[in-house]
This record gives structure tokens, C-alpha cells and sequence, in this order.
């Protein structure tokens, strides 16, 4: 089930706002909120409903293990245990066939190849069971002696399918100890409202525009600006669908009284590939830097173990992403960016030239989208030569001013979302923070963004009767 | 500390508790349903009858959506805010295409001749005068633009056609070198947001229509121009009533209103109007004036803007229609090979001669056609049918 769906936003949501806060207590709460959450899992994925529950069940035996044998020699097996189950697990879903194939194309093999459907959210919900195991180990919060208090933490649904990944010992006391109050419901749905414009007005629109450049193919012929325009398009499509459903997730988190961390932070006014990586998808990257870069001994063994610790978390950054050699290219490409932003100190020197700078990050950023969202690693090529005409390619074509004529305003609007030009405002003009006509011009915006919104999933889904035919 | 915050949170909260009521509350029968539904006809594992369940939910969950018409109207206001040309339907041949005339068009795609043209040695084999009639298309070249990229077939399709017709020698009439010819107010010929020819046009298409046949085919029909002079006919003309069908996909606020002129007989005429339900079974049977049994009065009066008042001729399509003309016994008898275009057409026409049959090739089928050909015997073969 989607966010952005008229099953969700009519129907899922209202009805567990309805029961939720009609319940009495916290743990009948909870329950309700497991068990909702369960279902809208199952909606889209009623068979993968087990592999969820198997990844609750394992990891909640494995918070007990890791409790009962802190401090002792089998601490480790056990951690070993949980790393191989959920790792396996991914492995199976997600990397199986990509992995085989290499072989057999390596090696000249002619290993069968499995193919099976991705459960959704995997990526997401393993590494949240992880994230408990790990941070009930490291005492950063106390092992859940309830089955369902995990699996609550596991499969709440706000984050359950695209993030944030949320990490235990960020929410372990809101499980039994949140107060829910109308100041959080508020801001929740401001969350809500502003993820779902980002989402289904900018994200949806762009998406038509990226796919219609990237899948036509021919990238020996298209112009170089139909090129970028569908660069661009995808480095936007990419940024509000992502950074959209996280503010809904956080959004949504909040109005049942659980507080997230942000995901993204401006990430396209970055003043370097270190900022970028610090705005961008936090959750995953301080997910990595926490449970892989730090344990592995971060930049604190020299410089070449600091290189390598690096390499590793770029590389599995990049698979985690999808079992595609462009994700792993995309890895690699920002792990060269960084040791190099690294090593020569640029991280702190290029934010001092802001204007530059941040170019330089976005042609960097949009370069590095079109490797993630090309089919392979030549066609990347092939787009990228396109962008930079190498094949000789025309300058504009029809594919060209047809994308720009019918995105132009949805191109403004995304440029001023990308920039925080209203926390900018808020700082300028500090009297128009709390002033009641503004509030009120705001809500009313907001207001609309919800039902246009509508409007979109209504068209989206409609097909009206026709009188007659041709 | 500043004041909790009201307006948005109730406004949200009405809003997604009026559309759960009316959506989901209120058809709760519906989904509860599907259980009884899936159960007994979807096949496959306990797992695909559950995944058809949802999906048939969600289906029915987009259908039953509380102020759905209204929320397209929104959307198609955005769309218009956001200075869009092209509107993506769910049925991509649906999507609606804003040309440089601020007109609605449905894009044409490249199709193949109809079978009954490329057969059409078969029924010219059976003896009856044939004509082929290219009525009037919305899609003008020359004067119509559709954005870069988007890219209409209209022409080359009817290119195709005639390249067929002339080589087998068939009478071909067209009626878009006519309107080109005659200089017609090329704005006024359709409906901005309705695929079809306006009522006005129509009636002009059936004078030029007849003026071939008497002038090429030696008929002799409204010898004196009575009925094809259009101070014989009342005009009665709705302003802004009229959303066509491509205005029905995007609502008014993208592509307007048009006005709709209903034309009528300001002689009297007496007509018996026989007509073939869709099932071959039924027969519907009428016997009155023009007015009595050639319109459908619901479509017109109305008030919905979304109400097809272009259908008000004839009420629909069907597969076969007979209007017997009882003022004209000594008038030819005539087939159309129809689609929808032949609504108005066909009943203007009915007042010009004896009797006007008319076949529907989208609900009639092919196979039986040359059959009912030689039932009926016509004295030409009009085929507007493209």
C-alpha cells in the first residue's frame, strides 16, 4: 500500500487514527498499531508477510541471546548468527540471481539462476532488526522481552517500506513511554502534507519526463539539452519521491507520538560531496557509518585503513541500492569523490566558495543519478556521452521543448523546494514566525497541496464511461 | 509559547474522514461483496485469491472515491495552472492533448483501413450505388499543432483509406476538401471539448451529402432545398452546458464549456423509428414526430454539464436503426455504414428521404453485413465510417 493512494489516505489512515486514539491504554495501542501495520504490509505483499515475520521472530530471539550472553564467549557466534540471517536473507531476496549470473558469466557456468520477487522494504526492515540486535549489544537500549514490542519497532508502518531507517535506540523508550499530544499531531501532518506534494505533484511529474528520455533509448541521437532535461528530471524525480516519503514517514510517526529523525536535509544545496552524503538519505549513511565504518576503525588507523573502511562502506552502499553493477559503480563513483574531498582537505575548503561549489556538487550529483538509473553500466555511458554530445548529438530537439514546455512551472516550483528559501525567510524575517495571517496563508496551502493531491490520485484512477465509442 | 495550532489539522482531519464515510463507509456492501465474489470465481492458490481480493478493493476504492468528478475538475485546474498540453489518461489513448487552438484532442494513432474498406470489392460486388464519405476531422492540417513529440495519424489514416477507395474505384466524398473549399469557420466546426463535429456541422455535412448524390448519382432528393435550408430548422442553442468527451476526462477547468445547438424541424415531419438492441433480441419500436423519436429529451435537459448532449440524437449508437420516413413514400431508401458521427447526420438525413437505415460495424457484426444489405436493398450505400 502506497502513502500516496486514495486505499490509504481515505481509508487505512482515518480508520487507524479513528481506533488508535480511541483506545485506551499504551499497550492496546501498541497492539493495534502492530497489527494495522501488519496488515498494510500484507496488502501489497501478503506472501512476503512471512519473511517480515520470520525477520521480527529471528531478531527478537537474537536481542534475547545477545542480552542473555553479553560479556561472554558466545556473544560472538551470536552476533555472527544474526548477521548471517539477515544478511541471508537479503542475500537470498535481493542478490541471489544477481550474484549467480556473474558466475555463470564469469566462469563460464551455467548455474540456475533464481529468480523471485523482491519483498518490499527488506532493504529497510533488516536492517532495522539489526539495528536492535546490535544496540541492545552495545547497551544503547535494554532487550525487549516482548515479541510484539519488536515487531511493532520492525514493521510500523510510516516506515516500514522506504525509511527512514529508524534506529532502535532512537525510539526504544517511545515504545512504551511517547505521549502523543496535539502540537506533534500538527506538525505531523504538516509532515504528511509536504511529503505528499514533494511525492505525487513533483515527483510523479518528473518521473513521467525522465522515463519518457531514459527509456526511449537511441541516446546517439537525442539532444544533448533533452539529455540533461531528463538528468535533471530524474535528479528531481529521485529527490521528492525519496525525500517525500520521508517526511511522510516522519509525518506519520509523529501522529501516533513517535519522533524520527530527518532523512534529508537540502541535500542539492550541498558545498561538497562530504555535505552532500551528510544531507542526503542520512538515515542509511549514519546507519553505515555507525555499524560498519566505525566498528571497521573509521579514520582512526591511518590513512590507508581509513581508504579502505571507506571502500567497503561505499560497496555495500552501493549494493544495498540494488544488485546492479551501475549501483555499484554509483558506490564506487562517490567513495572516489570523498577519499579525494578527504585527502585533500577540499570538504572544508570548497563550502568557503558556495556558488561554485555547489554547482560543482550538482553536476557531480546529477552525473552520478544517471549511473543509477540506467539499465547498465553501457547505457550510462552511452546517456552520459549524450549529456556531453560526443556522439555529435543536435543541441535541442522536439523531445527537448516538449519536456521543458510541460514542466516549466513544476521546474520553478521544484527549484525553490529543493532550497530552503523558507527556513531562509523564517531567519530574515522572524515576525512572520507566529504572525497569524501567515500561519493562515500557509495552512491554506497546505490545504491545497492535499487536495490536489487528491485531485492526481482521483485522475489517476480515473476512467470515466465513455458514451460512445469511435 | 505559541498557540496549538487548529485550522489544519481539523480541515485535514474532516477532509480524510468525509472521503473514508463516502467512500468506504457508505459502500461498505461493495467490498464486503468481493469476498462472495472472489471466493466463487477467482482461481489460483489461497495467496492469488488474496491478492485478487486487494486489487479488486483498490479498484473499487478508485470507482466509489467521494467527489471524484469534482476532484478531476481540480486536477485538470492544476494541469492547466501548471501550463500543461498533454493530460495521461489510465487508458493512454485517452489522453488529452491541448492543440494551439486551446482545442481538446484525443491523439490519433496510425491504424489500418477498416475492414469493411479493405473488403470493400465484397460489397461493391453486390450491385448498390456506394459512396464513402470522409466527414470533417478535428484534427486539421494545416491549422492544427499538436506539441512537439505528440504526433497525430488523423490524416494519414484517411490517406490511406481514400489511396484504397480510389483504387478500387469507389465514389469518395470529402467533405474536408468541401469545408476548405466553402471556407467554414474552421473554429466552429467541432467542439472544443468533444471529439465530435458540432450538430451544425453535421446538418451542413448531409446538404453537401445530398447535393453529391443528385448531382453525381442522379438522385433527386430535396429537389427544392427545403430540407437542407437551414431556416426550416429551429435552432436552440445551451450556453457553456456542454463537457464533451475529452473534456469529461480533464473537467471544465482545463478546456472550458462549449455551447451545444440542438436543431430541429420547424416543419412537421411523422417518422416510425425501429430500433435493434445490442442483444440482436430486443426491438425498440416509435412512431411520432422528429422531436418525438429521434431525440432523447433526458441528454438535453439535464442540467449536468458532463451529460453528453451529442448523443441526444438517436439516444446512442446501436447496432441497427431503421427511420421511416411516412411524408416521403416515394424517397430513396438509404444505408449508412455508421459510427457516432452518423447521430446527427443520419437524422437529419432521415427527414430527406423514405427510409434511412443505419448500421453500427462496432455493435454489428461484419460477417452479416452483406446479408443485410440484400435484406434491406437500398438505393445507395452511404459509408461514413472512419
Amino acid at each position: 500500500m502506497l502513502f500516496s493512494s486514495i486505499e490509504f489516505l481515505c481509508g487505512f489512515l482515518p480508520l487507524t487514527l479513528l481506533i488508535y486514539y480511541l483506545l485506551p491504554w499504551r499497550q492496546a495501542r501498541n497492539r493495534f498499531l502492530l497489527l494495522m501495520s501488519l496488515g498494510f504490509y500484507g496488502w501489497g505483499e501478503p506472501l512476503h508477510l512471512l519473511i517480515m515475520l520470520a525477520c521480527i521472530a529471528a531478531n527478537y530471539a537474537f536481542g534475547l541471546l545477545v542480552d542473555k550472553f553479553k560479556g561472554s564467549s558466545l556473544i560472538k557466534p551470536v552476533l555472527a548468527a544474526m548477521l548471517l540471517f539477515n544478511l541471508g536473507l537479503l542475500g537470498v531476496f535481493k542478490y541471489a540471481a544477481f550474484i549467480t549470473a556473474n558466475i555463470n558469466a564469469a566462469l563460464g557456468l551455467s548455474l540456475p539462476v533464481w529468480q523471485t520477487a523482491l519483498p518490499i522494504g527488506i532493504s529497510f526492515f533488516t536492517f532495522q532488526g539489526m539495528s536492535y540486535v546490535i544496540d541492545v549489544y552495545r547497551g544503547e537500549a535494554k532487550v525487549r522481552k516482548n515479541l510484539l514490542d519488536v515487531g511493532l519497532y520492525v514493521s510500523f508502518f510510516p516506515q516500514l517500506i522506504a525509511g527512514p531507517i529508524v534506529r532502535y535506540n532512537t525510539v526504544a523508550e517511545e515504545i512504551d513511554g511517547r505521549r502523543e499530544n496535539w502540537r506533534d499531531f500538527a506538525s505531523g501532518i504538516d509532515l504528511l502534507l509536504i511529503g505528499l506534494g514533494k511525492k505525487v505533484i513533483l515527483a510523479n511529474n518528473f518521473a513521467v519526463a525522465a522515463d519518457k528520455i531514459f527509456d526511449a533509448g537511441g541516446y546517439e541521437e537525442i539532444s544533448v539539452g533533452a539529455a540533461w532535461l531528463g538528468a535533471v528530471a530524474y535528479t528531481l524525480q529521485i529527490y521528492f519521491d525519496f525525500g517525500g516519503y520521508s517526511d511522510m514517514a516522519i509525518g506519520l510517526g509523529r501522529m501516533f507520538g513517535f519522533h524520527f529523525l530527518p532523512n534529508f536535509n537540502y541535500p542539492y544545496i550541498a558545498g561538497s560531496v562530504t555535505d552532500f552524503w551528510r544531507r542526503w538519505h542520512i538515515s542509511l549513511s549514519s546507519w553505515f557509518r555507525d555499524y560498519v565504518y566505525i566498528p571497521l576503525g573509521g579514520n582512526r588507523k591511518g590513512q590507508g585503513r581509513m581508504v579502505l573502511n571507506l571502500l567497503a562502506v561505499w560497496l555495500l552502499t552501493g549494493l544495498w541500492h540494488g544488485a546492479n553493477w551501475t549501483f555499484v559503480a554509483w558506490g564506487l563513483y562517490y567513495f572516489c569523490f570523498l577519499v579525494f574531498e578527504k585527502l585533500t582537505g577540499l570538504a572544508k575548503i570548497l563550502p568557503k566558495l558556495p556558488v561554485i561549489s555547489n554547482l560543482l556538487v550538482l553536476l557531480i550529483v546529477i552525473i552520478g543519478w544517471v549511473l543509477f538509473r540506467a539499465a547498465d553500466i553501457s547505457s550510462a555511458v552511452a546517456y552520459l556521452g549524450a549529456m556531453f554530445g560526443v556522439f555529435g548529438n543536435p543541441a535541442v530537439d522536439e523531445t527537448f521543448i516538449f519536456q521543458l514546455s510541460e514542466n516549466k512551472v513544476l521546474l520553478v516550483i521544484a527549484a525553490l523546494a529543493a532550497t530552503p528559501v523558507i527556513p531562509w525567510l523564517q531567519r530574515k524575517l522572524p515576525r512572520l514566525t507566529g504572525n497569524m495571517a501567515v500561519g493562515l496563508l500557509r495552512d491554506c496551502f497546505l490545504l491545497l497541496v492535499l487536495l490536489v493531491v487528491l485531485a492526481s490520485l482521483a485522475k489517476g484512477s480515473y476512467n470515466p464511461f465513455i458514451y460512445f465509442n469511435f | 509559547m505559541n498557540r496549538p495550532r487548529i485550522f489544519l489539522p481539523l480541515a485535514v482531519l474532516i477532509v480524510l474522514f468525509v472521503l473514508f464515510n463516502g467512500t468506504f463507509l457508505q459502500n461498505a456492501r461493495v467490498f464486503y461483496d468481493e469476498i462472495g465474489w472472489v471466493g466463487a470465481n477467482a482461481e489460483g492458490s489461497a495467496a492469488d485469491k488474496l491478492e485478487t481480493l486487494i486489487d479488486r478493493w483498490e479498484a473499487d476504492a478508485a470507482s466509489n472515491l467521494l467527489y471524484k468528478e469534482e476532484l478531476v475538475e481540480l486536477d485538470g485546474l492544476a494541469a492547466r495552472v501548471l501550463y500543461k498540453h498533454f493530460v495521461r489518461d489510465t487508458d493512454y489513448s485517452y489522453s488529452v492533448v491541448k492543440d494551439n487552438h486551446g482545442w481538446l484532442q484525443f491523439i490519433t494513432f496510425a491504424a489500418k483501413p477498416r475492414p469493411i474498406v479493405q473488403n470493400i470489392a465484397e460489397y461493391q460486388a453486390l450491385g448498390y450505388p456506394l459512396v464513402y464519405v470522409q466527414p470533417t476531422t478535428k484534427f486539421i492540417e494545416g491549422y492544427t499543432e499538436f506539441p512537439a513529440t505528440l504526433n497525430d495519424q488523423t490524416a494519414a489514416n484517411a490517406a490511406q483509406t481514400k489511396e484504397l477507395l480510389l483504387a478500387a474505384g469507389v465514389p469518395y466524398l470529402d467533405l474536408r476538401e468541401l469545408a476548405e473549399e466553402q471556407q467554414l469557420d474552421k473554429e466552429q466546426l467541432f467542439y472544443r471539448t468533444d471529439h465530435h463535429w458540432r450538430v451544425e456541422t453535421a446538418f451542413w455535412a448531409v446538404g453537401q451529402t445530398v447535393d453529391y448524390l443528385n448531382g453525381q448519382l442522379g438522385f433527386n432528393i430535396d429537389a427544392d432545398g427545403f430540407y437542407r435550408d437551414i431556416e426550416n430548422w429551429e435552432q436552440t442553442t445551451w450556453q457553456q452546458n456542454f463537457l464533451g468527451s475529452q473534456g469529461r476526462r480533464v473537467g471544465r477547468f482545463y478546456g472550458g464549456l462549449d455551447d451545444f445547438t440542438l436543431l430541429t424541424p420547424a416543419f412537421e415531419t411523422d417518422l416510425q423509428v425501429v430500433i435493434d438492441d445490442y442483444d440482436g433480441e430486443g426491438q425498440i419500436t416509435r412512431e411520432g414526430s422528429f422531436n418525438d423519436v429521434l431525440l432523447d429529451w433526458d441528454m438535453l435537459n439535464d442540467e449536468d454539464v458532463y451529460t453528453n448532449r451529442y448523443g441526444a440524437y438517436w439516444g446512442a449508437d446501436y447496432p441497427t436503426v431503421l427511420a421511416d420516413n411516412r411524408q416521403n413514400e416515394d424517397g430513396p431508401t438509404v444505408l449508412i455504414v455508421k459510427d457516432s458521427y452518423s447521430l446527427p447526420y443520419g437524422a437529419f438525413l432521415a427527414t430527406m428521404v423514405d427510409k434511412l437505415y443505419m448500421v453500427d460495424l462496432r455493435y454489428y457484426d461484419l460477417a452479416n453485413l452483406a446479408g443485410y444489405i440484400e435484406e434491406i436493398k437500398p438505393d445507395v450505400i452511404l459509408i461514413m465510417y472512419s
